[in-house]
């Protein structure tokens, strides 16, 4: 049970930059319903994301990896009817979380330097298989030599050298 | 014989669908008396009607007989058009071949034959009609309103600004009902009663409108145009002739009474008037709560009276009126907190209700103003409100919306930020409905620029905590429970109809509907009249409604009861009862099945007559009457008799 007088309702004001006025959300779920990544395994919800901001659960945000789903299609951006901006939404939440904590490594910091996706898609590779496609989504990862460069052009990154234990090719 | 015109509707695809129409004109030909019978698309419209006035002279018809949709809907637009082309309108009858055919069957054949016995049915009825006038009434132009809260002042100033009297009958001392309570109103926030107090000051002095405060009706009798109304005043067991209000017998009085108008959060005296702006500005004196009353001892109030305005033995007064209208606007109350148990069932000192809340925000308010919870009178720093206590919750309470609290709860948390800076509100919701000019950018600027938050769902229970109050509910939106240790938690609660108003409609021979709100004639053509001719409604007596809902409404009701005083007398249907003096016998059997009091025993003729202007002409007298002395014009017992034989043959 969520005690309200003890979240911090204040929250958005710290997140909340790029994006529009979230508290004019009115919880249509436009952005969900157009949003490819909310098929995704998990899904990314960017009205609950909203919602968890409004509310100040900041613990809950800190720890949530959807952010990071988004495939940032922008579909969201041309639908929301109240102007709150979904996809800023998302990555004012994704700097948030990285400026909050400094040993934050999201998980799909992982995806792009082993895939080149952002998104998880090695959980989807059985539902690919089924419907005919290849395993994994073709990106670089269709050409080795390329990949090679792609992943040391990434060693040379901050998160990718601190870190060099999540990191291998 | 009678030369008889059938015209058969297609209307569109509603009847031509189920039943063969050009069979039913082609067999309504051949049956007796029928010299003409025609089919045609949409009967109602100008060239169908045309077509009717054109083939009644150019076929010399005497009779005609139009087989379409009920004649509740047009049945006065076909007896326009025989009248038109020089026919008794009562020579024009209609054959419901649509709502009681067409619309109920789906067999085409068997659907075809019905249509075409219904119409050989009013064939028969046609044949023996009679040419009759409508009976003339004279109509009282004087208005009577019940209720003074701003649908009954709203009414009471249009009748009486268009130059007919009103009567304005209000059960309480002063008009002003609810809307006097009301600290701010949406979606502008202007304040109530500086919005209110005009209109109460110029129905107060309006020279035709007669204010009868602290009055109820006691019986109502007669009929449209011509009512009888007994007015029971009660004893305020003060001379408003000589009060001159000037308020010390109100500051003397010892005892102690729970304000009602302050919703319990203060107490008055015995003797009181509700609040400073009351119109009329006098006080009256609560029988049972004055101590001289119960003891015999005191008489204070008398005393300080310089003017001798006190008068103990002031018994209640009757008064007789005649009207020629009746607009019951009697108003609204809320379901009490007593009622909803997990909201604490009244005994949680800081759950309190909206009215409450208006009363707290107000500035002429207990408070004057000022925020602060019942329990301490601490000014709440956490605040929860709960919408739909009691309402959309068929199961255990009401089950429809109660429609004003979406808006007035957001008005609450919004005027509570502006009096409480650094508090936090909450609403819980099941949903948000701003249907209205303006509500919803009201909504949004709350939530927006007043921080209040919003949670999706409905308070599962409310109960004390030290001096906290715990309202648990859920945020559906994320689908996570919530608690909140509130400092006040204030409740919708439903609108429901007032307890007097089930004692009132009898009296009056009007109808309610199934939670005891008025009923209309009909929800969309009819808003504002009752089903029984001469009664209106408005306001929120016939259903949860806001202030510039109810005001228009009042102004319609107002238009309708002017339209009518603006004739010079009224048409009474002549297709009623009426008495064959030499075959009645005097036994009154009619007057006991009479649902009307139209009929009358004459005792110098030992007959039992029919008040003309009373009668509806539903039948129940003609079917009872033993010796066949009461017939109905135009449905007579050989009408009657041939009309059946007509339906049975064939079949």
């Amino acid at each position: 049970m969520i005690d309200l007088t003890k979240t911090n309702t204040g929250l958005w004001r710290e997140i909340t930059d790029n994006c529009g006025d979230i508290r004019k959300c009115f919880n249509c779920n436009t952005c969900v319903a157009g949003c490819p990544a909310a098929e995704g395994d998990p899904p990314l919800f960017i009205r609950n994301l909203v919602r968890k901001v409004l509310l100040g659960l900041e613990d809950e945000l800190l720890e949530d990896e959807t952010p990071w789903l988004c495939v940032t299609c922008s579909a969201c951006e041309e639908m929301c009817p109240m102007g709150v901006h979904p996809f800023e939404v998302c990555l004012d939440i994704r700097r948030w979380q990285s400026k909050n904590d400094e040993t934050y490594i999201p998980a799909a910091t992982a995806e792009i330097f082993e895939t080149g996706h952002t998104q998880a898609v090695g959980q989807v590779q059985e539902k690919r298989k089924a419907v005919g496609l290849e395993a994994v989504p073709p990106t670089i990862i269709k050409f080795p030599e390329l990949l090679k460069i792609f992943q040391e052009m990434l060693r040379n990154t901050d998160i990718v050298r601190e870190n060099d234990y999540m990191f291998r090719s | 014989m009678k030369r008889i015109g059938v015209f058969v509707c297609h209307c569109g695809i509603n009847i031509a669908e189920t039943v063969d129409v050009k069979r039913v004109a082609e067999e309504a030909m051949q049956m007796e008396g029928v010299t003409y019978a025609q089919d045609y698309i949409y009967m109602c419209s100008e060239p169908g009607q045309a077509l009717v006035r054109e083939k009644i002279k150019e076929e010399n018809l005497d009779a005609i007989i139009i087989a379409a949709c009920s004649p509740t809907l047009h049945e006065s637009t076909f007896r326009a058009a025989a009248e038109e082309a020089g026919l008794n309108p009562w020579q024009c009858e209609i054959a419901n071949i649509r709502e009681q055919c067409s619309w109920v069957h789906t067999d085409r054949e068997k659907a075809t034959r019905k249509a075409i016995n219904i119409v050989g049915t009013i064939v028969q009825k046609t044949r023996l009609n009679e040419s009759l006038e409508p009976i003339p009434v004279s109509i009282t132009k004087k208005a009577l309103v019940i209720g003074g809260g701003i649908a009954g002042i709203q009414a009471a100033l249009d009748i009486a600004d268009s130059g007919y009297k009103v009567i304005l009958v209000e059960k309480e001392s002063s008009i002003g009902g609810h809307m006097a309570q009301l600290s701010e109103t949406f979606p502008t926030l202007d304040c109530s009663q500086c919005i209110l107090t005009p209109k109460m000051v110029a129905a107060g002095k309006h020279p035709n409108i007669e204010l009868l405060t602290y009055s109820e009706i006691e019986e109502v009798s007669g009929y449209v145009g011509n009512f009888n109304v007994r007015i029971r005043r009660k004893a305020p067991f003060v001379d408003w002739s000589k009060c001159n209000g000037c308020g010390l017998c109100m500051e003397k009085c010892p005892a102690k009474v729970s304000s009602v108008f302050d919703r319990e959060l203060t107490t008055h005296g015995a003797i009181y008037v509700p609040f400073p702006q009351a119109v009329p500005n006098k006080p009256v004196i609560v029988k049972d709560s004055c101590i001289y009353f119960k003891t015999g001892k005191c008489r204070l109030c008398e005393k300080v009276c310089e003017i001798g305005a006190i008068n103990f033995e002031q018994e209640d007064q009757f008064i007789e009126e005649e009207v020629g209208a009746i607009i019951t606007a009697t108003g609204f109350e809320t379901l009490p907190v007593a009622d909803l148990a997990e909201y604490g069932a009244g005994d949680v000192p800081d759950v309190i209700d909206g009215l409450a809340f208006e009363r707290l925000l107000s500035a002429s308010g207990p408070t004057v103003g000022e925020v602060r919870r019942p329990s301490d009178g601490m000014v709440p720093k956490e605040i929860v409100f709960v919408q739909c206590a009691g309402s959309r919750d068929p199961e255990r309470y009401k089950p429809y919306c109660s429609k004003i609290c979406c808006m007035y709860t957001t008005k609450h948390a919004l005027l509570y930020k502006h009096r409480v800076h650094d508090g936090q509100s909450y609403i819980f919701y099941i949903d948000i409905r701003t249907g209205g000019k303006g509500y919803e950018e009201f909504y949004h600027n709350a939530e927006e620029e007043e921080g209040i938050i919003y949670l999706r769902g409905k308070v599962a229970k409310i109960f004390r905590d030290g001096d906290k109050t715990v309202v648990w509910g859920t945020d559906t939106l994320t689908g996570r429970n919530i608690e909140i240790a509130a400092d006040l938690v204030v409740l919708a609660t439903a609108v429901i109809p007032k307890d007097s108003t089930a004692e009132l409609v009898k009296k009056l021979r009007i109808h309610t509907g199934p939670n005891g709100f008025l009923s209309e004639a009909h929800p969309k053509l009819r808003p504002v009249e009752s089903i029984n001719s001469g009664f209106f409604i408005a306001g929120a007596a016939q259903g949860p409604r806001d202030i510039p809902e109810t005001v228009a409404q009042a102004s319609a009701a107002a238009c309708k009861v002017i339209s009518l005083f603006s004739r010079d007398h009224l048409e009474q249907d002549p297709a009623i009862a009426w008495v064959d003096e030499d075959l009645c016998g005097g036994c009154r059997i009619c007057i006991s099945v009479c649902p009307y009091d139209a009929r009358e025993y004459d005792e110098e003729k030992g007959i039992v007559i029919v008040n003309e202007a009373l009668c509806e002409g539903c039948g129940s007298c003609v079917a009872a009457c033993a010796c066949g002395a009461t017939q109905q014009r135009n449905l007579s017992d050989s009408q009657i008799k041939s009309m059946v034989t007509a339906s049975l043959r064939g079949e």
